[in-house]
């Protein structure tokens, strides 16, 4: 039998007054989550549309702060899977809002909403003839000379093939931030869309395109536990009010699936993930090969520890083709995700990406 | 009615292409050894039950739940891990793109029957097609690349124009040299 003293027993009888509290907090939190499991409110940093084409906008950020950094940044997300407003959650959580009060000149290229009419868009389309006028346009409304490509995820290859294309293009720095590039090392989806696996075809051929229910389906089951983890955290954290406005941003993005055209995805998968021509020097688009050694202004490339959607090594494989001079990797704890939102995020990946960026910006 | 019949068609098809779904998936099964259940559970067990030991001899304590709730996220990262194993394998990618192409399979004359359906129905209520909503959506962008090619010949003539006034005045300042 423990022997217990009095401060102990008020100790213990405090902390058991604290669970009950949060247990009440708990009870109260969980009626409001199931009645209303997403925000609205997310993407709320001001901003202007600048230019649309198709589908496609360039969006500027309206300034917090003094622009204290003469190179503007355009940041170029995954095309379809998911909505860029995991860039900007919410105030205090919201990477560009970050990036704007730390004084850029902050731009997104919103690829769009897909539907069946685009199912012609291709790879080519995007390198050769989205991005070169959003560049353009970029550099018209900022009066700049000079721009900084920012790309996550799929973004990040598509900006890096425009500046191996584009060597004479007004890019300053570029970073990618868990882009793919080395497709051998890229996980689970590498061996599973493998061309004796996946005929890509005949996908594209029922569907027209990759309906958002499929990339959905594709994504959970890379991280089949993934549900149970967060509702496990949930209920452990429903007590916390911040953790609950955080976490209905979060599903609302995670919920917000994004169809991927038709032609894009057989490209992607065929060229990128079967046939690995990106690192090959392979690749053709517009008719030209892309040789990433073609790229030689300054380079940063960000990997997550436990990313299995873009593995370190597939990352940084970028670092390792450039003939740029300036050129460094950081390798981040935590997942995909994680770099761009979260606490973690918000202490880390951030500030290394702005501290990168700021002294290469003038 | 054709609409009955055709529905009760689907029905059949789908009814078919499940149990050819059940069929090719327990020939996979067969082929390839079952794991060893226990071996998945044990390391759940065996790390459970070390807190609640510890547990037993602390007493009551809010701690408790802490420590219930770090056995549960370890019990989680174990099935997560042997889950990720499992499915790295190419028995697995093998199963599941058979799987996949089996569900296209059915799907895809399913999904071709449904577009027939909707198209005919949109047009029995004189709506444009999603063809026809894909080709206006093409006709502008194409109006639209058009716009920015001319938009880009506007600028490369406003630039010439620019550098041939800028080379008048160059040439004019010259020519009235100093003043005297």
């Amino acid at each position: 039998m423990v022997q217990w003293d009095a401060g102990a027993q008020q100790d213990l009888l405090k902390r058991w007054q604290e669970e009950i509290a949060r247990h009440g907090k708990r009870m109260a939190n969980a009626m409001e989550v199931s009645l209303r499991p997403s925000e609205n409110q997310v993407g709320q940093t001001p901003r202007d549309l600048i230019y649309r084409k198709g589908k496609a906008r360039l969006y500027r950020y309206r300034r917090a702060a003094e622009v204290v950094h003469a190179v503007p940044v355009l940041m170029v997300p995954n095309l379809g899977i998911s909505r860029p407003t995991i860039f900007d959650l919410q105030p205090g959580n919201s990477f560009i809002e970050y990036m704007v009060k730390q004084g850029f000149d902050f731009f997104l290229l919103d690829w769009g909403i897909f539907g069946e009419e685009d199912n012609g868009l291709t790879v080519d389309d995007c390198v050769v003839g989205i991005l070169p006028i959003m560049v353009k346009k970029l550099l018209q409304a900022s009066g700049a000379s000079a721009v900084s490509l920012l790309g996550y995820c799929m973004g990040a290859p598509l900006s890096a093939c425009y500046v191996a294309l584009r060597p004479e293009s007004p890019v300053r720095n570029l970073v990618n931030m868990a882009g793919p590039i080395d497709f051998e090392h890229a996980g689970l989806f590498s061996t599973w869309m493998n061309q004796r696996h996946l005929d890509v075809d005949k996908l594209v051929d029922t569907f027209g395109g990759v309906p958002a229910d499929l990339i959905r389906a594709g994504f959970k089951l890379l991280k089949p536990t993934a549900d149970l983890s967060t509702y496990t955290n949930l209920w452990w954290n429903l007590w916390n009010d911040r953790y609950v406005r955080s976490f209905k941003a979060l599903n609302t993005w995670a919920n917000a699936y994004v169809p991927i055209p038709g032609c894009f995805f057989k490209q992607w998968v065929g060229d990128f993930y079967q046939g690995n021509k990106l690192i090959a020097g392979e690749l053709y688009l517009g008719g030209r090969r892309v040789d990433l050694s073609q790229i030689a202004c300054s380079v940063l490339a960000v990997g997550a520890e436990t990313d299995f959607i873009a593995p370190p090594a597939c990352v940084k494989a970028l670092i390792d083709v450039v003939s740029s001079r300036d050129k460094e990797y950081f390798e981040l704890h935590g997942g995909h995700i994680s770099l761009i939102a979260g606490r973690q995020a918000s202490k880390v990946a951030w500030p290394a990406v702005s501290g990168w960026l700021g002294p290469r910006s003038q | 009615m054709s609409t009955t019949s055709s529905s009760e068609e689907m029905l059949a098809q789908w009814k078919e292409s499940m149990q050819r779904g059940i069929d090719a998936w327990l020939s996979v099964l067969g082929r390839i050894p079952q794991p060893d259940i226990s071996q998945f559970w044990m390391p759940f067990l065996t790390q459970g039950m070390v807190p609640f030991s510890q547990m037993a001899s602390q007493g009551g304590s809010p701690e408790l739940l802490q420590q219930w709730k770090r056995c549960v996220d370890q019990g989680i990262e174990a099935w997560s891990n042997a889950l990720e194993k499992a499915m790295a394998t190419e028995t697995f990618a093998s199963a599941f793109g058979k799987y996949l192409d089996q569900y296209l399979d059915t799907v895809g004359p399913m999904h071709k029957e449904m577009k027939k359906a909707g198209e005919a129905y949109l047009k029995v209520l004189g709506l444009p097609s999603r063809a026809q909503i894909a080709e206006m959506t093409s006709q502008m962008s194409w109006v639209e690349s058009r716009i920015e090619e001319l938009e880009a010949k506007i600028e490369q003539v406003l630039a010439g124009l620019a550098a041939v006034q800028a080379a008048l005045e160059k040439g004019a300042t010259e020519n009235r040299g100093p003043s005297s």
